[in-house]
């Protein structure tokens, strides 16, 4: 699974952080905005899991996404490969461990941003992790 | 190399501090974040926060070594060594659960230098970096110099790597400074 893009959102659709691995970042932030919108509707619904699931397809990419109880949304942009059955469980262990690197981060008493976009270095280097390495 | 005394003493800390009541760690971490929060926004200079904290950790320290002391029964020590032995070991076991290990001592025994590992009072903790300069654990630091100085000796301690600014464990350095004698009152 190729991860192309982790992006992160506030209730309020702020940006709180973007990620990206390789390759067009104005594509993928466009990619992201359409997500949202999909997104939104899935909010609405009465589903109560907080993993949204495939959002839609392009030719290159899958997304993906999965809103938190606190309404804070996540994106997450993989390669599409046609090849590979992608299962989702993977997906939903990928947003379960950002959502953890997250919490661990509103965790840091001196954390104070929490509308504004996110600038620890820490919390960079973990996520850059995580897109490299996703099991 | 631990003396038998010491040995004793760390395995009598252990068992008082499975007996005693716990609370959440979590808690804790958090509670002492804000806390420093709080003092930063009194002043907003990181020395007086690191003079404030180390204030605020003799005053308990002071108070601690009688606790300590009276639930745990041992021979005097016989050097400045064999006490930050016991302090090190078994006093951070009683009060913190978790026991400190002295890495190393320098010539004449009067400084010494521990590592205490999985301080929980720095869990997720990140220091940005308009704060940098801030010692974070020394409260940690005071509560040492105060419980040596009830017991007269007048010490140093230093923090030289914290877990908040991306070490992998917190070293502490004790200096002893004077011994201090009792003053006989008037």
């Amino acid at each position: 699974m190729n991860i192309r893009c982790i992006c992160i959102i506030s209730k309020d659709n702020k940006p709180l952080y973007f990620h990206s691995v390789t390759g067009s970042e104005f594509e993928l932030r466009f990619t992201v905005h359409a997500a949202l919108d999909v997104l939104d509707e899935k909010a609405d619904a009465k589903d109560v899991s907080c993993f949204k699931g495939l959002l839609f397809l392009t030719e290159e990419f899958k997304v993906y996404g999965y809103i938190a109880n606190t309404h804070l949304r996540f994106v997450l942009i993989i390669d599409n490969d046609d090849n590979f059955e992608i299962p989702d469980s993977a997906v939903r262990g990928v947003f379960n461990s950002i959502h953890k690197e997250l919490t661990k981060l509103y965790l840091n008493p001196f954390f104070t941003d929490f509308d504004t976009t996110i600038t620890s270095n820490n919390f960079q280097t973990k996520i850059s992790e995580l897109c490299s390495n996703p099991t | 190399m631990p003396t038998k005394n010491a040995q004793n003493v760390l395995k009598a800390s252990e068992a008082a501090y499975s007996k005693l009541p716990k609370v959440s760690s979590e808690l804790l971490t958090l509670t002492y974040g804000v806390f420093i929060q709080q003092i930063f926004k009194t002043t907003y200079r990181i020395e007086d926060v690191n003079a404030k904290l180390l204030e605020i950790g003799q005053n308990m320290g002071l108070r601690i070594v009688d606790d300590f002391l009276s639930h745990i029964v041992f021979e005097r020590c016989s050097s400045f060594t064999e006490t930050c032995q016991i302090l090190v070991g078994s006093g951070f076991m009683y009060f913190f659960g978790v026991s400190g290990t002295i890495l190393s001592w320098n010539e004449e025994n009067s400084q010494c230098v521990f590592l205490l590992k999985h301080n929980l009072l720095n869990n997720f903790v990140e220091i940005p970096a308009h704060l940098e300069g801030l010692k974070y654990n020394n409260m940690l630091c005071g509560v040492i110099k105060g419980a040596l100085n009830a017991i007269n000796f007048k010490v140093k301690v230093e923090e030289v790597e914290s877990t908040v600014y991306g070490a992998n464990d917190d070293v502490f350095s004790i200096s002893l400074e004077e011994l201090l004698h009792d003053e006989t009152g008037e």
